[in-house]
């Protein structure tokens, strides 16, 4: 079967991998650059725990071949913080009290960064929305939302 | 409010909501999950065959295509492992031998070198079948006309409080005979009668199954796996292989959610078994989502029965229940579902006379296990909707009833045995207020209809009378803290209210204070299991007394090298005083190397360590004939919960709009945390309401994907969630506290179909209350057209 | 699990691309945004030998606007990209209000316009939208280009038009009918989930306020996406009123539309939903129709 060098960057950290054309992103992330904090739910993109950006946009990375990353800039759950310095998203899960079992946090993050990314100030509305996709069987998403909505007033 | 344990002071940092131990590296990616560990080349995948149909004989297996397959390393089946295996109940082979129960049970097992090399191996396995009529309904499975699913119940080993009735499908069965019912009801100036029918629903947490299982050379077995129960598992997957339980040890990181499917054994034992064909190859078995859906314990299925009655002020004068669960193919952990819903199965009021029939029942459905409220969400949610019919049918109002019949301190349950001091009333209280209980808003549309409904709850730790917590605290050379213990963190936060308890008994900063994770069965202290709402209580004592045990080692030698009394000296910050002498001395300059004797005349002391173990010693056995015994369990938490919603009268869509929970958590140890739980669990019940069940079909599971089984999302929890905590203290917990874990969804699936009821007038028969059932419910009732 | 092996390409032109799939015929797949390909591969429900991948071609991502008021959308354009694009708020209304319905927000990121039409699943917005608004779909193959109105394109459950060889390139909308008025509607169990049921409705209104023109396009209502030809018929010529909405969506959810049980409703409730969605979306339509004066 035929491999692929791709080059990528991941956190900001150029990469070349050699991969399979049937190994997904989160695969390739997990069980090739030791990135586990994404993490595998369901690989169907139903449960949003695999969520990392892809030029800027969250995406699923269960749903993603990483041969279709060749040249991408990928951010994930480990690069979220700056050499310990945590973001306003991780700050303020914290603080909210909107972290339980911790599997489907770091898809939450990237898609609550993704979210701000775009929109620096949501309404709650809008925070529901973009986080529909992520499924968290713990919190309720009442502080996952409250999260968000301090971050925004963080930044 | 009654009180009966006055603690003279609430020590630092008891009651504050102190953020989470594991809070950094969970939101950094750095925690581990079981399926993040690293084995390195040598790892194996392991992969199993299911059984493709709910109830058949195996006639005839053949394996020699799959051995042959270049990088299968072993294939097993049921003839390799004899053993049985189970909680109360050892009903199960860890692999099938001679007779498959549902769709999903495990037949054979497979090793290779790689996840597709395993996959392919599988479906070389040829199985013969002879195929039998399916058991599909507890309660046909309880008559004597069905065919039976497991012909040698009767020589099955069991625990004492467990009653197989031989010859049946009936795993156990619990009676309740208190007073006189049948006198009763002439005395009742009204009496309701109603059936349920609950379905099976699933855990769902969001990370699958793993487990990883090394066999060495010597025969030691290590399990890694995302474990609620290292002890447990160590203590049946030995027995099952007949080996030492100190010869397997099992080791469990960071838990995904649990909520019950982590519990006891289920597919760890696979990876185990598969693993002692390969020696010294870790074995890594990890669940797919379908396969999480088809083989991981589900919550049982309930049908019950209720008639009760009352006096013409609203005074409950008799219960009489019938209860068939659906306890699946195997009840070795379900049978205590049954138990705890027969011993409560009044629910939180006192009654008189009751009558109850609790039946576990085998039938060819998914493995019923231990869920989230243990039987008592599918219990209450049908006799929380009998208590609010009652109500109509006397002309009371629904919260009125309650604060009529609901237990206090002193009332006889149902057990015979005396209610604790309890916060009840309060919290019945608490959510009629947040509610606005008796206020009607208008509807936010024409077509649609508002309602407003109330359930209240208890429930007891169900678990063996003697389930034991151990716990040690150790100090490093800076004065820091570590605190082993062997229960787990699923979320709930046990280990940072554990850190809360060590650091105020011991008198120490709770930032100085460590969990020793991973728990680790060969170095953490024992705990039965992290199930049963137990631990802040259970485990929580432990730790306190390990952390004392500690203290007093401390003060005794620092007493002996100043020549004080112990009772003048304190634990302050991490600083030893004296209140007499105004000395001081910080724990880092004594806990590892002691303290010098006067006159240069040598060292006493040495490394502090605190022992600490908690195991409840009061519970009794109960008569099996009248389910009346001196003391049935060790407490019962508990709440109300209140929704307000809409109804679409067009379309039958359901809107909740508020939630209210309050629970009587004896003492909120991290109130933050306890209000997390409360918001967590409602959402949970609201999704078991609203939209979740097994859809079963001749035995057969037709949604096993998230797309078809659908859990609550962001849109779908209310934002308006208000949660309200009570303390009235319990005796024996930590500082009063006692759990809360699982409480938070018992009541809430009974709120919902109140309000629903307040909204429209109409009555389902069970959950999930869709759309479609609600708007046939309107059009038989006649509210539509 | 993992999707069996294959050949991947990835062409930076159409070109190359239609080469690719004439070379390997039946046994390649174009690769559009993959969010139902990937995960039917992961579960083997789809197995080509070789992939395609169109992610590389940029000259298939893009909206343009067209003379005369219609649009052009690039069948490689993100769902997310469509979603905030104010030329399709502007000239494409219906297809705006749709896009944040689709999916989840990672779904989107990644889908495309042009791949979720090509996959013909029943249950999807845009395939609905794309009816409802008689879009053109530009197909090319080495051998030919052609043209497929939208409600030709669509042959049945997740089939479509498109021969193996053949990609679909560019989705062309015409312009907005002048006062007209738009709807989009679902009732799912969830919001996100597949819908029980859904409508994709607009409603033009002539000089005396009388409905000139109606569509009115289902989802999850049959095999494919379902035209409320005989409601149209009730509606159009007649003067707006609730009775006329009424008897349309007796008739469309009697009549038009076929749908089938499952585990999530049954044919009868969808055909209920889908009378109460027909009155509610044409309602919207009228409302927002009437400003356009």
């Amino acid at each position: 079967m035929a491999y692929h060098k791709i080059t990528l960057t991941i956190n900001g950290e150029p990469e070349q991998v050699d991969v399979p054309s049937n190994m997904t992103l989160l695969k390739m992330l997990r069980e090739r650059l030791g990135k586990t904090g994404t993490k595998n739910g369901c690989a169907a993109g139903e449960c949003g725990a695999c969520t990392v950006m892809v030029n800027g946009e969250p995406v699923n990375s269960c749903m993603i071949l990483a041969v279709e990353c060749d040249g991408s800039e990928i951010v994930t759950v480990e690069g979220l913080s700056d050499h310990g310095s945590l973001a306003p998203i991780q700050e303020a899960i914290m603080e909210s009290g909107g972290v339980q079992c911790g599997f489907c946090t770091p898809g939450i993050l990237i898609a609550s960064q993704a979210l701000l990314n775009r929109n620096p100030n949501p309404s709650e509305a809008e925070i529901r929305e973009a986080l529909v996709g992520n499924l968290c069987r713990c919190t309720g998403y009442v502080r996952i939302i409250e999260a968000v909505q301090a971050a925004a007033q963080m930044v | 409010m009654t009180t009966t344990v006055v603690h003279e002071r609430i020590p630092e940092p008891i009651g504050e909501s102190k953020p989470r131990l594991d809070n950094r590296k969970k939101v950094t990616g750095a925690a581990t999950y079981a399926d993040d560990m690293q084995f390195g080349s040598g790892l194996l995948y392991a992969r199993i065959l299911h059984s493709p149909h709910p109830h058949a004989l195996i006639k005839s297996i053949n394996i020699s295509r799959a051995k042959a397959l270049p990088g299968v390393k072993a294939v097993v089946t049921g003839e390799d492992f004899p053993g049985f295996i189970g909680l109360y109940l050892q009903d199960r082979h860890i692999f099938c031998r001679d007779r498959v129960r549902y769709v999903g049970d495990p037949v054979a097992g497979v090793a290779a070198t790689s996840e597709e090399i395993a996959v392919k191996a599988v479906n070389l396995i040829e199985v013969e079948y002879e195929v039998l009529e399916p058991v599909v309904n507890p309660e046909f499975g309880a008559s004597p006309d069905a065919p039976l699913v497991h012909p040698q119940l009767s020589e099955y080993k069991v625990v004492p409080f467990i009653l197989p009735q031989a010859g049946t499908n009936i795993s156990n069965l619990f009676k309740v005979r208190k007073g006189d019912v049948g006198a009763a009801w002439e005395k009742c100036a009204a009496i309701v009668e109603r059936k349920y029918r609950i379905p099976h629903i699933q855990h769902v947490p969001i990370e699958p199954h793993v487990a990883i299982a090394q066999v060495d050379e010597t025969g030691e077995v290590t399990l890694w796996g995302s474990s609620q129960s290292p002890f447990a598992q160590r203590n049946l997957i030995a027995q099952a292989l007949g080996i030492s339980q100190s010869d397997m040890r099992v080791v469990a990181p960071y838990v995904g959610g649990g909520f019950g499917s982590k519990a006891g054994v289920s597919m760890e034992a696979l990876a185990v078994a598969i693993a002692t064909k390969v020696r010294g190859r870790p074995v890594k078995l990890r669940l797919t989502r379908e396969e999480e859906f088809y083989t991981a314990f589900v919550r049982q299925e309930l049908i019950s029965y209720f008639k009760m009655g009352c006096d013409k002020n609203g005074k409950i004068l008799a219960m009489e229940n019938r209860f068939y669960w659906g306890g699946g193919a195997y009840t070795e952990y379900g049978v205590n579902v049954t138990r705890a819903a027969g011993y409560s199965s009044t629910g939180p009021y006192e009654v008189p006379n009751v009558k109850t029939d609790s039946y576990c029942v085998y039938t060819n459905h998914p493995v019923g296990g231990p869920m989230r409220g243990f039987g008592m969400p599918e219990m209450h949610t049908g006799l929380e909707q009998c208590i609010d019919d009652l109500a109509h049918e006397i002309g009371i109002d629904p919260v009125e009833i309650r604060r009529r019949n609901c237990i206090r301190e002193g009332s006889i349950l149902v057990t015979g045995s005396k209610m604790h001091p309890t916060g009840l009333p309060q919290c019945i209280e608490e959510t009629a207020k947040a509610i606005q209980w008796g206020q009607k808003a208008s509807p936010s549309a024409p077509n649609k209809r508002r309602g407003k409904g109330t359930a209240i709850m208890w429930k007891a730790p169900a678990m063996p009378p003697n389930a034991g917590s151990s716990a040690w605290v150790e100090l490093a050379e800076d004065g820091t803290v570590t605190v082993g213990l062997g229960g787990q963190d699923l979320g709930q936060g046990t280990f940072t209210v554990c850190a809360q308890m060590a650091a105020a008994a011991l008198g120490v900063p709770y930032e100085s204070v460590r969990i020793a994770t991973p728990v680790d069965t060969r170095f953490s202290p024992y705990e039965w299991q992290t199930v049963a709402s137990r631990l802040t209580w259970s485990m929580g004592n432990a730790v306190v007394s390990a952390a004392q045990d500690a203290r007093r080692q401390i003060l005794d030698l620092v007493s002996e090298a100043w020549g004080e009394d112990p009772e003048d000296l304190d634990i302050r910050n991490g600083v030893v005083v004296s209140y007499k002498s105004e000395q001081e001395i910080p724990l880092k300059d004594m806990v590892i190397y002691g303290l010098p004797k006067p006159n240069d005349s040598g060292w006493m002391g040495g490394p502090i360590r605190g022992r600490g173990k908690f195991m409840p010693t009061y519970v009794t056995s109960l008569d099996p004939e009248t389910g009346q015994g001196e003391r049935a369990v060790v407490h019962y938490t508990t709440g109300s919960q209140s929704v307000e919603l809409e109804v679409d009268l067009d379309t039958g869509q359901v809107e909740i709009l508020r939630g209210a929970s309050s629970f009587d958590v004896g003492k909120a140890i991290n109130p933050e945390m306890v209000k997390a739980q409360m918001e967590g669990g409602f959402v949970q019940g609201l999704s078991s309401a609203l939209f979740e069940e097994m859809k079963m079909v001749d035995g057969y599971m037709q949604n096993p994907s998230f797309v078809d089984y659908r859990i609550a999302t962001t849109t779908d929890a209310p934002s308006d969630l208000q949660s309200v905590i009570v303390e009235v203290p319990q005796d024996d917990g930590p500082w009063g506290a006692r759990g809360i874990g699982e409480h938070s969804m018992v009541a809430t699936a009974a709120a919902i179909a109140n309000a629903i009821f307040d909204a429209v007038g109409i009555r389902m028969e069970g959950p999930p209350f869709s759309a479609e059932k609600i708007y046939l419910a309107m059009l038989d009732a006649g509210i539509v057209e | 699990m993992k999707p069996p092996p294959f050949e991947y390409y990835a062409p930076t032109t159409v070109e190359e691309a239609l080469a690719r799939l004439a070379e390997h015929g039946y046994d390649a797949k174009p690769l559009a945004g993959g969010q139902s390909l990937i995960p039917m591969m992961n579960f083997r429900l789809a197995q080509p030998s070789v992939l395609v991948d169109l992610n590389n071609i940029p000259d298939l991502s893009y909206i343009r606007p067209n003379e005369g008021g219609g649009l052009s959308i690039g069948a490689m354009a993100r769902h997310s990209m469509v979603e905030k694009d104010a030329l399709v708020a502007e000239r494409a209304p219906l297809v705006h209000e749709t896009m944040p319905k689709i999916a989840t927000t990672q779904i989107r990121s990644r889908g495309t316009f042009g791949g979720s039409l090509a996959h013909a699943d029943p249950s999807a917005e845009l395939v609905c939208a794309s009816v409802a608004l008689d879009g053109k779909f530009k197909v090319v193959s080495q051998q030919r280009e052609r043209w497929i109105p939208a409600n030709e394109f669509f042959l049945g459950l997740f089939t479509s038009a498109l021969e193996p060889e053949e990609l679909l390139v560019e989705i062309q909308l015409p312009p907005f009918p002048k006062r007209t008025g738009w709807s989009l509607m679902e009732i799912a169990r969830r919001p996100h989930d597949f819908c029980l049921i859904g409508v994709a409705a607009t409603l033009t209104l002539g000089k005396k306020d009388q409905c000139k023109k109606a569509r009115l396009v289902y989802l999850s209502a049959g095999d494919g996406p379902m035209v409320g030809q005989q409601a149209a018929k009730v509606l159009e010529g007649q003067s707006i009123s609730p009775e006329l909405f009424e008897e349309a969506a007796e008739v469309a959810s009697s009549a038009d539309i076929d749908p089938s049980s499952d585990i999530h409703a049954t044919a009868e409730f969808r055909r209920h939903l889908a009378n109460v969605l027909t009155r509610r979306a044409l309602e919207e339509a009228y409302k927002r129709a009437i400003p356009n004066i």
